[in-house]
């Protein structure tokens, strides 16, 4: 008898298990497959397939301005978008696990830009960074002091408003991460150098740097992979479809992702498309591999 | 004293850094009662205007503004339940039953979990003309369906919050497996699929770049895409004032269910990233 239950048991669930298995496959596993197959093809949506080998990544890597332009944009974005948020999160972290009160609330502040759209942030910020009527420039003025140019037409001010963006949404996911690490810092450790009358800058230094420097390898590894898949808030800071020949001010709005989207729905070329994307994985991949080796390092040490 | 001072000075400092940081949120409802674009020699951009009855009256009228708050709501509902049923289902598998390729699988769920959107993008936009999905909702649901995160973080919640007692006590009592998963292991499991409802809600109800591709007629937009719509249009006609209005009205949904749940939300993404 609980042979027989035991069987219906054990086997029901698979008529569930199984197609959901199949969608998995089907949206997640294939389309990679695809998208790997197509990038040694030229195709541009018709019934044409023509074999091009690797010609596709050696045009894009050699003779390819767009994607020279491209890269720039998404280097751009990393160095004043991403690496900006460490600087921010990891001593607004340190504050926010000393003693203080209200830590729930000032955590919440700096989170909530993280669950807002990146459509709206570009909305705000490109309102409040507006020549004319913007926010910023308002202040500016009350103080006397410069105000900021257009940033629709000049690459500095456009590079401020979207690293802003990007720097205001997502600095709050950083700091939660890093508040994480803290916590799992053992307490006793500040409690022995607090019984030898060790400051709080020696504290800091011999005892949370140490212990933070696998979760700062961790969350920055995270953010710059997360900063190359960054879309919306350039492509809508630059202007979006409207402005896709320019991609604004020195081409900053078209990162990598961008151009990806430029090249299936203006060039059609799919292909192509498909190898930027397979690129820009690619670079992803090797980041993640050097940050597990040098976590490893430390974690011998 | 030293060390009041002290206190007192990093109070102040993380209440003017979180003022600036809610800066950006008071600008965005500011806007929505003004038209945006007055010059700021004229009236002071950052007071409250007068027009937010006439904005929102306006925007109402546009028909196309409530549909795209429908198909969002829609897509986001239900991606949401359906990632809790298929996920769920799935991690219940990899976490408690025992098959051939158990190993084997879940590392390819971990192994796509790295996997960007935009890697897929192009093969599942061309997979989705050749079924007749562009302009449906079935795109969305069947990405968000089977998210490797969804999968990953529900085979965490059960494979540790589930006792294995649980499953004897269900075969004694008879119960199919598939009864066992409907009628023990979603309520036991009711936080964990409360946090990936939420997150999979969040998700696609601001996803940009899935629906910039899949969706191509007005009356199948979501709301980033009408906003994106709404933009252009606004900068050919000149006037901003009902775009951020619909603005704050897309992003209120969002908020207060941020404010509902936030602490659980916070714990487990948390959580979630670092296991």
């Amino acid at each position: 008898m609980i042979t027989i239950i035991k069987r219906r048991f054990a086997n029901h669930g698979f008529f569930l298990f199984i197609p959901i298995m199949i969608v998995f496959f089907i949206f997640n596993i294939l389309p990679l497959v695809i998208s790997l197959a197509l990038s040694f093809f030229k195709w541009s949506g018709g019934k044409d397939f023509e074999f091009l080998g690797f010609e596709n990544y050696i045009f894009l890597l050699t003779e390819d301005t767009y994607f020279v332009k491209a890269a720039n944009a998404s280097l751009m974005i990393f160095l004043f978008g991403v690496l900006p948020q460490h600087l921010i999160a990891i001593p607004l972290a340190l504050v926010l696990n000393g003693n203080i009160k209200g830590q729930k609330i000032f955590r919440m502040v700096f989170f909530m830009p993280y669950v807002m759209s990146a459509i709206t942030a570009a909305l705000i910020f490109s309102e409040m960074f507006a020549y004319q009527s913007g926010a910023i420039n308002y202040l500016l003025s009350l103080f006397n002091l410069p105000i900021i140019p257009k940033f629709t037409q000049y690459p500095a001010p456009f590079l401020l408003t979207m690293s802003l963006t990007i720097i205001w949404r997502n600095v709050g996911w950083n700091l939660l991460l890093y508040l994480a690490a803290l916590s799992s810092i053992p307490l006793d450790l500040y409690e022995a150098a607090d019984l030898d009358g060790a400051s709080t800058f020696f504290k800091h230094f011999y005892i949370t740097l140490p212990y933070m420097l696998p979760a700062i390898f961790f969350t920055v590894t995270l953010s710059i992979v997360s900063g190359m898949q960054i879309f919306d808030e350039p492509y809508i800071l630059s202007g979006g479809i409207m402005l896709s020949i320019q991609g604004g001010p020195d081409w900053l709005g078209r990162p990598l992702t961008a151009y990806i989207i430029w090249l299936m729905q203006k060039l059609r070329r799919f292909d192509r498309g498909c190898a930027v994307a397979l690129v820009l994985f690619f670079i992803m991949l090797i980041f993640t591999a050097i940050n597990r080796k040098l976590s490893n390092y430390i974690g011998k040490k | 004293m030293k060390k009041i001072l002290y206190r007192i000075v990093t109070y102040i400092l993380l209440i003017v850094f979180s003022l600036i940081f809610l800066f950006p949120v008071y600008m965005m409802t500011v806007y929505a009662t003004k038209n945006v674009h007055e010059d700021y020699r004229e009236s002071s951009p950052i007071v409250y205007g007068t027009l937010f009855v006439d904005n929102f009256l306006r925007l109402i009228q546009a028909s196309l503004f409530l549909r795209s708050i429908f198909n969002s709501a829609m897509i986001a509902i239900l991606s949401a339940t359906a990632s809790i049923v298929c996920c769920t289902i799935a991690g219940f598998f990899f976490a408690k039953i025992k098959f051939k390729f158990r190993n084997l699988l879940f590392g390819l769920v971990i192994a796509t979990m790295m996997v960007p959107t935009f890697v897929k993008l192009i093969p599942l936009y061309h997979m989705m003309i050749a079924v007749k999905w562009i302009n449906t909702y079935l795109p969305f649901i069947f990405i968000a369906m089977t998210s490797p995160l969804g999968i990953f973080l529900m085979k965490q919640y059960i494979e540790f919050g589930l006792p294995d007692e649980l499953m004897d006590a269900g075969k004694i009592d008879g119960m199919n497996q598939i009864q066992f998963i409907f009628f023990v292991v979603f309520p036991v499991q009711r936080a964990a699929i409360a946090v990936l409802g939420t997150l999979i809600f969040i998700g696609t109800w601001n996803d940009y770049m899935t629906a910039l591709v899949m969706l191509s007629i007005k009356e199948a937009f979501t709301i980033p895409i009408f906003l994106q719509s709404a933009l252009y249009n606004t900068i050919s006609s000149g006037t901003y004032s009902e775009l951020m209005t619909a603005n704050l009205f897309t992003q209120l949904p969002i908020l207060i269910v941020f404010l509902i749940a936030s602490k659980q939300i916070i714990k487990n993404i948390v959580a979630g990233s670092i296991k």
